[in-house]
């Protein structure tokens, strides 16, 4: 039987490539865990402070989904039949947009 | 190899949904449970703070409370949306009135301390307002009467008379001719019921631009000679400092098939055939600086109606017209005086002219800073314009009064406050469908005015006084009799005297240039005239010559 070298080498060469991008991974996961962790403060409050008029957003309410038009009592940026999960809403008095869990890696 | 994806805030948000159900359920119920004074307070609160330095009353509450707002507030922009016979006209009159009464001060300069334009598609509006102004004029001292009436401008037309326009007029250094020449080609083009080629478009905004640059007005002789006489375009073209109109024009049948240049001028023929058109686009912007009084004025009331004797297309095409006219000079007005451009009928002015739908919500959004609001009317807001425009709109819009309303009752429901113990028991999505069925019964003059940062307040509009009663006149004929006659007459012009400005344009411009230019030398020269016997021959030839 051949002694499979060329896996080895493979394997060696991919696991060091982790190793190496371990630290980037590791520097994008923590930033991203504490934005997450920030959105999701916001969200255990149940309140988002609109930046332009103040205005208190409440975020748990009966509502329903764009996407499915399921009506639920709920958060406003989840929902359980489609599972579409909200990232941004706008503002109850002044319409303004705003981004409550962050999209994408950053 | 790759790692499994997890989308973390699904996840998160899945695990926190019971807790996220029964909060959304203790927030309804404590909606629910608010007391009614709270509310109360709130509505007080926001009746308190809404008026200001300078108050406009606009309406009264259930309570009989005054609803007075700041007129900082109300000359910001705002929407006024309600269905036919809700109040808006009449809330819009009341609105004005109160505007010239506690902002207009005809001691100043120029008129009143406050600018209004109204573009008025449909007349109610602008008739309104003309019983309400001869009505002040009347009640106004004597010595001031002069003053007040040459502060106000009226846009009308009718057979005999006309208030004439220069749609090809230069407006200002900042406004190049190409870009007014394709506002204007795109209005033309939009509110007409003829379909438009690319081509035959083109024409028109290449028209337009020679126009503005000769600064010449619309005029269907000149156009039919400029693009069926070589040797008479020539001459306008040699003269024309664009070089791109000039080579336009010069080289017109490669650039204009024929086909196309006679299709343009059978519908130039057909807006023309009115006379209305003819006289009040027809006069030369020159001859127009001398005929119109030099003030400028504070209110300018335009009936572009087209009552029965006109297409609609024209009415709404020289709207469009106006408020083009408006956007471009709003950016060079004084900022400390404050303006209004009321739109009546708002969605009928846009969806004719997408062109325009850009510098207005440009101006919708940065007008705030030269001290000018845009005010939009409108019955069916929400379906009759895009969305994207409605949102632009409603972001932009600093008030918003609601009348009798179907599917706008939703760009208001978020500010509501509910008092009473019953719809606050209800849950939301009832509640919601309540308040729609609500809005769509509102009785007249009934409304909800939301200024931004304040919750949406119920109120009637103020009454409308009889304008003839108050003037001490027997009827509303003979207010405006004498609104014409006081009033409007300084900006009007009989049809005789436009049509003899325009023949006389004609005949220095076209008809001067109907002899033919010299012919270029054939290379056969003519005999010297040696002896007298030559000449005497040379006379006989040319004898049946005139002289």
């Amino acid at each position: 039987m051949k002694f499979p070298l060329e896996a080895v080498l493979r394997a060696a060469v991919l696991g060091t490539l982790y190793v190496l991008a371990a630290p980037v991974f590791l520097v994008i996961g923590t930033v991203r865990l504490g934005r997450i962790l920030t959105a999701f403060s916001i969200i255990g409050s149940g309140r988002v402070i609109c930046v332009h008029c103040g205005h208190e957003n409440v975020l748990n309410r009966f509502a329903t989904c764009n996407r499915c038009h399921a009506t639920e009592y709920g958060s406003l940026l989840y929902c359980s039949f489609c599972r579409q999960v909200t990232h941004h809403l706008a503002c109850e008095q002044c319409e303004v947009t705003l981004r409550v869990i962050p999209k994408g890696w950053w | 190899m790759t790692f499994p994806r997890i989308d973390l805030n699904r996840f998160l948000l899945k695990l926190l949904h019971r807790e996220h159900g029964l909060r959304a359920v203790d927030e309804e119920t404590r909606n629910a449970e608010m007391p009614a004074k709270a509310a109360e307070a709130m509505i007080d609160a926001a009746l308190r703070n809404l008026g200001g330095a300078c108050s406009i009353p606009i309406g009264t509450i259930d309570s009989g409370k005054t609803l007075s707002v700041d007129s900082s507030t109300l000359v910001a922009s705002g929407l006024v949306v309600g269905a036919t016979g809700a109040g808006k006209s009449r809330f819009l009159i009341g609105l004005v009135l109160e505007l010239l009464e506690r902002l207009g001060d005809l001691s100043r300069p120029g008129g009143s301390g406050v600018e209004i334009e109204l573009v008025d598609p449909k007349y109610e509006t602008y008739d309104l307002l003309r019983l309400a102004l001869a009505a002040l004029w009347l009640k106004t001292d004597a010595w001031k009467r002069d003053e007040l009436a040459s502060s106000i401008r009226i846009i009308d037309w009718a057979r005999d008379w006309i208030t004439p326009s220069a749609p090809f007029e230069r407006i200002g250094t900042d406004v190049s001719d190409a870009y007014l020449a394709r506002l204007r080609a795109d209005v033309v083009v939009q509110a007409s019921p003829q379909s438009y080629t690319d081509a035959m478009r083109h024409g028109y905004f290449m028209l337009g631009r020679l126009l503005i640059e000769k600064q010449f007005p619309m005029n269907l002789r000149f156009t039919t000679k400029l693009f069926r006489d070589e040797s008479f375009r020539k001459r306008i073209a040699s003269g024309i400092a664009d070089p791109d109109v000039r080579e336009y024009f010069l080289d017109l049948d490669r650039n204009l098939p024929k086909q196309t240049s006679e299709g343009l001028l059978r519908r130039l023929q057909e807006d023309f055939s009115f006379p209305e058109i003819r006289y009040s686009e027809g006069i030369p912007p020159k001859a127009l600086r001398k005929l119109l009084p030099k003030d400028v004025p504070s209110i300018v009331i335009g009936n572009y109606s087209s009552r029965m004797s006109l297409p609609q297309s024209k009415a709404i095409e020289r709207a469009n017209h106006r408020i083009v006219d408006v956007l471009l000079k709003a950016p060079r007005r004084n900022p400390r005086r404050p303006g209004l451009l009321l739109l009546e009928e708002s969605p009928v002015l846009l969806s004719r002219s997408s062109e325009l739908i850009e510098p207005l919500t440009t101006a919708t959004r940065t007008l705030r800073s030269v001290g000018m609001g845009i005010v939009h009317l409108a019955q069916d807001f929400s379906n009759a314009l895009p969305a994207d425009l409605v949102r632009t709109l409603v972001l932009n819009a600093r008030w918003i009064a609601m009348f009798r309303v179907r599917e706008d009752a939703e760009l208001i429901y978020p500010h509501v406050l509910s008092t009473d113990d019953q719809s606050r028991a209800m849950p939301e999505a009832v509640r919601r469908r309540a308040f729609a069925k609500t809005m769509e019964g509102l009785p007249q003059r009934r409304f909800y005015f939301h200024a931004k940062g304040y919750p949406a307040l119920p109120a009637s509009s103020l009454t409308v006084q009889d304008f003839a009663r108050s003037a001490g006149v027997s009827s509303e004929d003979e207010l405006r009799e004498i609104f014409n006659r006081e009033i409007a007459s300084r900006w009007v012009i009989p049809s005789s005297l436009a049509a003899r400005l325009i023949a006389e344009w004609e005949a220095e411009v076209i008809d001067r240039a109907e002899v033919p230019p010299s012919a270029p030398g054939s290379g056969s020269k003519r005999n010297p005239h040696r002896t007298l016997a030559d000449l005497l021959r040379d006379l006989g030839k040319d004898k049946e010559s005139p002289e």
